[in-house]
């Protein structure tokens, strides 16, 4: 009778901890820092060869919300997690540059096809000088993961007033410097297993 | 009394293994992992490179010999990248990307602390620049551009040009 109370305690515990943990507010199916028309932009990664590939909308270099003498390097990492259950931490591919104005990505790495699949973006910039620039940022209801996540949308340039900001939305970020990374966004996602291979 | 010892005695094993497995398990869960704080040495993150120790350094006085200095540390460094391992956070590309922009960056704060932004222009920088670049550069640079197709050196150099525009802009800047 004993040993069943123990494993009861043991489950609770567990099952607490689990929710703390499982809940990690960085997924978004959209995120605009790439893509600054306002449009909801959602990317699907799928298998290419193997591989993971998404189509998003790149804006070819700096966004026009960044003022001339900018340079900006689009760069994006894919994000992946098994679908089980217990499955609660992600694995990382490190940072690629994406070609100035090229709307697709296809990473060297091979896919695991029984993998829920993710794409970050986040864009290095370059000024003449050191620049106060924020990130603004809207939440928005993520239909396949039944949640609201706050995405990164628009940029705004302190010192010069020129870029956006979102009446009602939340800045993100707000980062002095004359070269840096924004903050990244979710922009494309698998909305769970892949089918294909799982080798390339 | 000796059946009734024994059953305390085990339920306190029982509780103290529950406990010990509660404590194994939050540790690994509730940790989080060390995230290096961002920090910006001479408004240049260190997410880029920009505190790095052994990020570019610039000693020269005129503007030529401060292009001598870029492009003989950009040659050295991308060059080692192109023929060095691949690394987990960030690729060649990546990773050849931030060397040049910081190199770019600090090279323009040390033409506008000595005064001369005015004299400088990033044409002629970058044709000096370049006498410091190896065959091996002018060779494989376009293939660390990005993470795309490789692109000829005449690609690469138009966007290190691109790139250097730093030095034609907010000539009434302060440097930092």
């Amino acid at each position: 009778m004993r040993a069943p109370h123990a494993l009861r305690l043991l489950l609770v515990g567990a099952a607490l901890i689990s929710s703390l943990t499982i809940a990690t507010p960085v997924h978004a199916e959209d995120g605009e820092i790439i893509e600054t028309t306002g449009s909801n932009v959602a990317g699907e990664v799928y298998l290419d060869g193997g591989r993971p590939r998404f189509n998003f909308s790149n804006v070819g270099n700096c966004p026009g919300t960044m003022p001339a003498g900018a340079s900006c390097y689009v760069e994006v990492r894919f994000v992946w997690r098994c679908t089980e259950a217990w499955c609660v931490a992600d694995d990382v591919s490190k940072w690629y540059r994406v070609p100035a104005g090229q709307d697709w990505f296809r990473a060297s790495i091979c896919a695991d096809g029984s993998n829920r699949w993710h794409v970050d973006s986040r864009l290095h910039w370059t000024y003449p000088s050191v620049h106060t620039v924020e990130f603004w940022g809207e939440s928005e209801f993520n239909a396949a993961l039944n949640a609201y996540f706050l995405i990164a949308k628009t940029i705004f340039d302190v010192n010069l007033g020129v870029g956006a900001k979102i009446s009602g939305g939340t800045r993100m970020n707000r980062i002095s410097a004359s070269n840096a990374v924004s903050t990244y966004g979710r922009i494309a996602s698998s909305f769970g297993a892949l089918a294909g291979p799982s080798s390339c | 009394m000796r059946a009734s010892k024994l059953r305390t005695r085990r339920r306190a094993i029982e509780i103290g293994l529950s406990v010990l497995v509660l404590v194994i398990f939050a540790g690994c869960s509730l940790v989080p992992a060390a995230i290096p704080e961002e920090t910006f040495c001479d408004g240049i993150s260190s997410e880029v490179g920009g505190c790095a120790p052994d990020r570019p350094s610039f000693a020269a006085t005129t503007c030529d010999e401060i292009a001598r200095e870029f492009g003989s540390q950009v040659n050295q460094r991308l060059v080692a990248i192109y023929n060095g391992p691949e690394e987990r956070e960030l690729s060649k590309a990546v990773r050849a990307t931030q060397y040049l922009t910081v190199a770019a960056s600090l090279a323009n704060l040390r033409v506008r602390n000595l005064g001369l932004i005015k004299e400088c222009a990033a044409g002629p920088f970058v044709d000096v620049a370049e006498t410091e670049f190896s065959d091996d550069l002018r060779a494989h640079a376009g293939e660390i551009m990005t993470d795309g197709d490789p692109v000829s050196y005449d690609v690469w150099r138009d966007e290190l040009l691109n790139l250097m525009a730093l030095l034609d802009l907010e000539e009434d800047a302060p440097a930092s």
